[in-house]
């Protein structure tokens, strides 16, 4: 009898253990998926709100660069001519006065259209991303303290989508600036080629470079937008920069 | 399990014990409070561990695991306060609840267990609430962080060993009862849950350490 409730006992403990154990192990990997889903639907609602951002930030940078260029522009500009016609009317010795006004007139002419080119590069628009590019790279050569190494044959009969030539290039306006202004790269190589895996671009520089694994931990803004225009292309990209070595990066996306 | 094995693992918890404590201690002060207070519950079982070492064989050293399961109830619901667990909890109701349940503890060891005894009430009830709190964690499904990795690992270190050794605990003093082969076979089976859970704290407190700023 005494032997009977024993095994029960044994039997009650063991299923006890198994049950308890079984659970807490369902439980942690309940967990795991559970945490990894939630990650992923935070990721995929960050990356959609950043696209739509993106694809609103451009439609705003170009609504004010139409804006200031028909409208502020021309305005200013027919200012101007008045400005010369009254000076022609002027007898006798001319106002100091209205010499200055020219002269800040001429400067708002200038800064308006500099300002509604950089939201919206014209070139971009009439002549294509192969031009956009190199007079990006003419712009930043200009100070000296940069070169340019392009290699783009093909690009202009390859990428002719107006929305794809603008994500392009803010991704390389965004790769030169991070180049010049954190890495103040003396060489930065633009190349681009048609492979098996589709176009692709590879973009190098030989800056101070940055730590991959923080890169990894926190991307900051100009990283998100990159990986942004590039789902917005259907691209990819990999990457390699270590201190004191550059940074290489190659990006594939389908023709 | 040959009494041998299970008394080289019972030294194999004592080095990772120890070098759990070495490592929080070395990165004291970039851990996060939650790892502080598990450092002195580890702490407190090296103390155990030692006493253990130094008494003369033979002799009942259960009045150790009342002292035990006191201290293990208050560190542990300090690691689970600092996970912020209890943070729906009306304000105060936390120190009323650990007051209640630490009261509950010693009346057990004061009128109904003896200290010579094992203290199976206090020990499961304190196993249930410790298994409340790491499935009360899981709930609450935190972002993934370096912080919450390890936080994660610790959690499921809880909840395995204290899931695994609370039918062990729970039957105690009945298990006295039965064969000596059947009874260290879950006794031996508690210090193998014993060795998973010292050894997974012991890689949360690494995976923590090596993190820069905390968050708790």
């Amino acid at each position: 009898m005494e032997g009977i409730a024993s095994q029960e006992i044994t039997i009650l403990i063991a299923s006890g253990i198994v049950i308890m154990l079984s659970m807490a192990l369902a439980l942690i990997l309940f967990y795991g998926r559970a945490q990894s889903k939630l990650l992923a639907q935070k990721l995929e609602a960050q990356q959609t709100l950043l696209q739509k951002t993106i694809m609103a930030q451009e439609d705003e940078r170009s609504r004010i660069a139409k804006d200031l260029h028909d409208d502020l522009g021309s305005k200013l500009n027919v200012m101007f001519l008045y400005m010369q016609r009254l000076k022609k009317e002027q007898t006798g010795s001319e106002p100091p006065v209205l010499e200055e006004i020219q002269e800040i007139l001429s400067t708002s002419i200038d800064t308006t259209r500099r300002i509604s080119h950089e939201l919206l590069p014209p070139t971009l628009q009439k002549f294509g991303l192969q031009v956009a590019l190199q007079e990006l790279a003419e712009g930043y050569q200009s100070s000296g303290l940069v070169t340019f190494d392009l290699q783009l044959d093909d690009l202009q009969v390859l990428v002719q989508d107006k929305m794809k030539e603008l994500n392009l290039f803010r991704i390389f306006q965004e790769l030169s600036k991070n180049s010049t202004l954190h890495g103040q790269a003396p060489n930065i190589m633009i190349h681009f080629s048609h492979t098996e895996q589709g176009l692709c671009f590879f973009y190098k520089d030989d800056g101070k470079g940055v730590d991959q694994s923080h890169l990894a931990q926190g991307k900051g803004l100009g990283m998100s937008n990159i990986e942004s225009r590039l789902k917005i292309l259907g691209g990819k990209w990999d990457y390699e920069s270590s201190p004191g070595n550059g940074l290489k990066a190659r990006i594939v996306f389908p023709a | 399990m040959p009494p041998e094995v299970i008394s080289l693992l019972i030294r194999f918890i004592v080095v990772v014990i120890s070098l759990s404590v070495l490592l929080a201690l070395t990165h004291w002060k970039r851990l996060p409070g939650a790892f502080q207070f598990l450092t002195l519950y580890l702490g407190w079982n090296l103390v155990v561990e030692c006493i253990i070492f130094f008494l003369p064989p033979n002799t009942n050293n259960l009045p150790l695991l009342h002292v035990h399961t006191l201290l293990e109830f208050v560190l542990i619901s300090l690691v689970y306060w600092k996970m912020d667990i209890f943070r729906n909890w009306p304000p105060r109701s936390f120190w009323i609840f650990m007051a209640t349940i630490s009261g509950v503890i010693v009346l057990n060891s004061v009128f109904l267990q003896s200290i010579f005894t094992y203290n199976s009430y206090a020990k499961s009830l304190v196993q249930v609430l410790l298994i409340g709190y790491a499935v009360g964690y899981i709930f609450q499904l935190k972002e993934k962080s370096h912080e919450s990795r390890a936080l994660n690992m610790m959690n499921a270190a809880v909840l395995i060993f204290y899931s695994g050794s609370l039918f062990v605990f729970m039957f105690g003093n009945v298990m006295l009862e039965l064969e000596y082969e059947v009874s260290s076979l879950f006794w031996s089976l508690n210090v193998f849950l014993n060795v998973l859970f010292q050894v997974l704290i012991l890689i949360s407190l690494w995976k923590v350490s090596r993190v820069r700023k905390s968050l708790f």
